[in-house]
C-alpha cells in the first residue's frame, strides 16, 4: 500500500534527489512542494492542503521556510518529519545544549551571555583560552570563531555587536575541545543509529564540516556511540537526525544535532542506503 | 532533445540523463549557478541565492 508523501524543498540537493529516488523505488510518487511556490492560507479553515498527504517530509534548505511550512502542515493535521518542535530546538544551539545537558547527554562546557562585558566573563568562566564562539542560529560553520586570546575575543565581540541581526548579540561560548583532527556525525532514524562517519579535517584546519573541506570515512557504531547518540536523539524529540560528537579526554561529547542532515558524502564510506532507511521511516510515520 | 539556454551567457546547457527539476547545475560555458526549471522542455533559470538561514 503506497502513501501520499509531500516533499518540501528549496532546491533538489543530492540528498533530496536520493530521497526522491528511494521513494520511487518503493512505489511512492512524492508530491514535490517547492517552498518558493507554497501559498498557505493560515488565516482560515480553507486551504487544508495538508489533508492531501499522509505525511510530509521537510527538506527545505531555509530554516525560516522550514519552520513556517512545517507549522502550517501540522496545523492542517498532517504529520511532518521532522516535527516543528524538533526543528525549532535543533536549529538553536543554545536550546539544544540546554536540552542535552538537562537530559544527561555529555556536552562541551558552554556559557551564554548577552553583552560584551558578560561575554568576556563567560569566556573566563570556561577556564581560559582558546574558546569557541558560535552563532546560536547557523549552519555549515558560518561565523564560527576559534578565539585564541583576549585580544581576539574583544575583536570578535566587537564585530558581532556591529552585525545586523539581534541574534548575533547572543553570545554562545564553548570550551575548545582538543579533537583528534576529526569529529563524528551519526545518523539516526527513529530509534536506530543507521551509520556514522568520521569527518576528517583538512590539514591544519580546526573545522570539521564537510562544507569546509573535511572528508568522510566510516565510523563504527560502537555500543558506547549508539547509547549516547540515541540518548541525544530522544532528548531533542527524535526523528531523522545528524548527531555531531567530539572525542575528548573525558569521552564522547555531543555538540550539535542537525534536523535536516546532509548525507551525500556518507553513503559511499558507510555502505548504508541512508536515503532508503529515511524513506522507510517516513512511511512508518505515515501509518501511525 | 534540445539543450537549455543559460540566462547569463546564452550558452547551451545540456541536461544529464535523470536530471530532476529543482536541481542545481553549472553552466559549462560561464560557470553560472543554475536551477533546472523544467526537464521537458529543458529550461534553466538562475539558482536561488544561498541565504543566511540555509543549512542542515
Amino acid at each position: 500500500m503506497t502513501i501520499r508523501l509531500g516533499f518540501v524543498y528549496t532546491i533538489i540537493t543530492p540528498e533530496n534527489k536520493m530521497l526522491l529516488e528511494a521513494a520511487r523505488k518503493r512505489g511512492i510518487k512524492a508530491a514535490k512542494l517547492s517552498d518558493a511556490e507554497l501559498l498557505m492560507d493560515i488565516g482560515g479553515r480553507s486551504g487544508r492542503q495538508g489533508e492531501e498527504y499522509d505525511v510530509v517530509l521537510q527538506r527545505s534548505s531555509s530554516l525560516a521556510r522550514s519552520l513556517y511550512s512545517t507549522a502550517y502542515f501540522e496545523n492542517c493535521g498532517v504529520q511532518v518529519v521532522n516535527s516543528y518542535a524538533v526543528q525549532a530546538l535543533c536549529a538553536d544551539k543554545a536550546l539544544t545544549t540546554m536540552r542535552l545537558a538537562h537530559e544527561g547527554v555529555p556536552t562541551p562546557k558552554t556559557m551564554l551571555a548577552f553583552t560584551p562585558e558578560s561575554a568576556m566573563k563567560a569566556i573566563d568562566g570556561l577556564g581560559g583560552y582558546p574558546v569557541v564562539m558560535k552563532p546560536v542560529i547557523g549552519s555549515w560553520a558560518r561565523l564560527l570563531s576559534k578565539i585564541n586570546d583576549k585580544e581576539a575575543a574583544h575583536t570578535v565581540i566587537e564585530h558581532r555587536e556591529e552585525l545586523g541581526s539581534y541574534l548575533h548579540k547572543v553570545y554562545y561560548v564553548q570550551e575548545h575541545v582538543q579533537k583528534p583532527g576529526r569529529d563524528i556525525r551519526a545518523f539516526t532514524v527513529g530509534e536506530e543509529v543507521i551509520c556514522a562517519i568520521y569527518r576528517n579535517a583538512k590539514n591544519g584546519e580546526w573545522l570539521t564540516n564537510t562544507a569546509r573541506g573535511a572528508t568522510a570515512s566510516n565510523c563504527p557504531v560502537t555500543s558506547e556511540l549508539r547509547e549516547i547518540v540515541l540518548k541525544a536523539s530522544k532528548a531533542v524529540g527524535g526523528g531523522i537526525l545528524g548527531v555531531d560528537l567530539m572525542e575528548s579526554e573525558r569521552g564522547l561529547l555531543v555538540h550539535e544535532v542537525n534536523h535536516s542532515t546532509e548525507f551525500r558524502n556518507s553513503v559511499a564510506p558507510t555502505g548504508v542506503d541512508i536515503a532508503g532507511k529515511m524513506i522507510d521511516y517516513v512511511v512508518k510515520m505515515a501509518r501511525k | 532533445m534540445a539543450d537549455a539556454e543559460c540566462p547569463d551567457c546564452a550558452g547551451a546547457v545540456k541536461l544529464k540523463e535523470g536530471a530532476e527539476q529543482g536541481e542545481i547545475i553549472s553552466c559549462p560555458d560561464c560557470g553560472a549557478r543554475l536551477e533546472i526549471a523544467s526537464v521537458n522542455p529543458p529550461k534553466v533559470q538562475p539558482a536561488p541565492k544561498v541565504e543566511e538561514d540555509w543549512g542542515e
